[in-house]
């Protein structure tokens, strides 16, 4: 009797000790993971302050591309408007609607770099040049970002959805599976440019 | 031997998606073979002059299929490139086959040397790279980058390495073989240093030489065709 109980209380202790470290092992990833949709939101933001000075210069010598400019602030002031805290990844729906808005934006902002390859004086403006280098550093680093996230979110979900942490978590924890994004999507809503026309 | 082991590597490489990356072998790694031994002195010179920050200058033989801004930032990760906290590498990379070229900026120096004075720096490099002429171009690439970044200070980085539970049981077990000879009798004990020494000889120490110290990258800089 007295043996089955100390049995008992061993095998408690262990399963218990196990749970722990189980969920203990899952705050680091989902750390990674929300620093690393941090960095996503600082890119974004960063090529969001760059656009009114990119319009403003552009305005000066494009005087016909009044269309393509206001796509671009329209796609830009959407783009500001959702927004989606690292408390939020969970949501699928609202990472689907802030990456649509987002390429939403990178194609108008696409667009308004092809427009302005007919413009010889704009193109060998220095402050249009600088802000062309800064925009496509940003678009770099928000490419680099975004892969940054993806492969922390997949770690974490493939953890998450193994046996038996799965059931650990479905338990003890309200922790949840996060939303993640095709990679090629930014550049699959990139517009394609037709020259013969 | 060596051959072999290439071989190896390579079709290791091929079998892996993961990129394979050319070994740090100093501040300049000319992969592609395109710069003079003269150069790679002067180079070499003139970025161990930078003291605070690393700067690393690499030609690429190849860019396995990849983008140079996908290769380089990754290449500036497996590096570790810079100082791990202040994150102030830099590396200018050249892929002369796919006529490319790239200043990678670590985290730590995008305020400094900013896309677009990479952009400039790449551009005065430009008309040197149109020639082929990679030795001209890398050292006003180089001269250009040092002179940007060289006023830029840090604070120093609290560099105390707290001990791991790796090394304190690594220190124990060194203690340990040592007792274990102290308490030999004395004819036995010369056998039993050696056999100690063999082992410790497997040990991986510390290499010298150039090497990156956990820098970052995410992606800044920029980068140009030629």
């Amino acid at each position: 009797m007295k043996k089955t109980l100390i049995i008992l209380a061993v095998v408690v202790v262990l399963a218990g000790w196990f749970v722990i470290s189980t969920l203990n092992g899952l705050i680091p990833m989902d750390e990674t993971c929300k620093a690393n949709w941090s960095q996503v939101l600082n890119q974004y933001q960063r090529r969001s302050d760059l656009i009114p000075n990119l319009v403003a210069t552009v305005k000066g010598y494009a005087t016909h591309e009044q269309e393509t400019l206001t796509q671009v602030i329209e796609a830009r002031a959407k783009a500001t408007q959702t927004t989606l805290s690292p408390e939020m990844l969970t949501d699928e729906k609202a990472m689907s609607a802030f990456m649509q808005n987002q390429s939403a934006l990178s194609s108008a902002l696409s667009r308004l770099m092809v427009v302005v390859e007919k413009y010889p004086e704009l193109k060998a403006n220095e402050n249009f040049m600088a802000l062309q280098s800064q925009l496509e550093g940003t678009e770099n680093r928000i490419a680099v970002a975004r892969k940054d996230y993806i492969d922390s979110v997949k770690v974490f979900n493939t953890r998450i959805r193994t046996i038996p942490t799965k059931w650990i978590v479905a338990i003890f924890s309200d922790m949840e599976k996060k939303a993640t994004f095709d990679i090629e999507e930014s550049k699959k809503a990139a517009p394609i440019v037709d020259f013969s026309k | 031997m060596k051959k072999l082991i290439f071989t190896f590597l390579i079709t290791f490489c091929l079998a892996g998606k993961a990129l394979c990356f050319p070994a740090l072998t100093g501040r300049v790694v000319d992969e592609a073979n395109i710069l003079s031994p003269q150069t790679q002195r002067q180079l070499t010179t003139l970025l161990q002059s930078e003291t605070k920050h690393q700067v690393v200058v690499v030609t690429l033989a190849d860019l396995e299929g990849k983008s140079i801004e996908d290769y380089g930032y990754q290449l500036g990760r497996h590096w570790g490139i810079g100082e791990k906290g202040n994150d102030n590498g830099v590396l200018l990379i050249i892929a002369p086959d796919e006529r490319q070229v790239r200043i990678e900026v670590g985290y730590g120096l995008e305020g400094v040397l900013t896309d677009a004075i990479s952009s400039v720096i790449l551009n005065n490099m430009t008309p040197a790279l149109k020639e082929s002429n990679y030795n001209q171009a890398t050292l006003i690439g180089v001269q250009q980058i040092l002179k940007v970044i060289h006023n830029e200070t840090f604070k120093p980085h609290s560099s105390e390495e707290v001990p791991t539970p790796l090394a304190i049981i690594l220190t124990c077990l060194v203690l340990g073989l040592f007792i274990y000879v102290a308490m030999a009798p004395r004819n036995d004990r010369a056998r039993r240093l050696r056999l100690i020494l063999t082992i410790l000889s497997f040990v991986p120490g510390k290499s010298g030489g150039f090497k990156g110290k956990g820098g970052r990258f995410g992606g800044g800089g920029s980068s140009r065709k030629f």
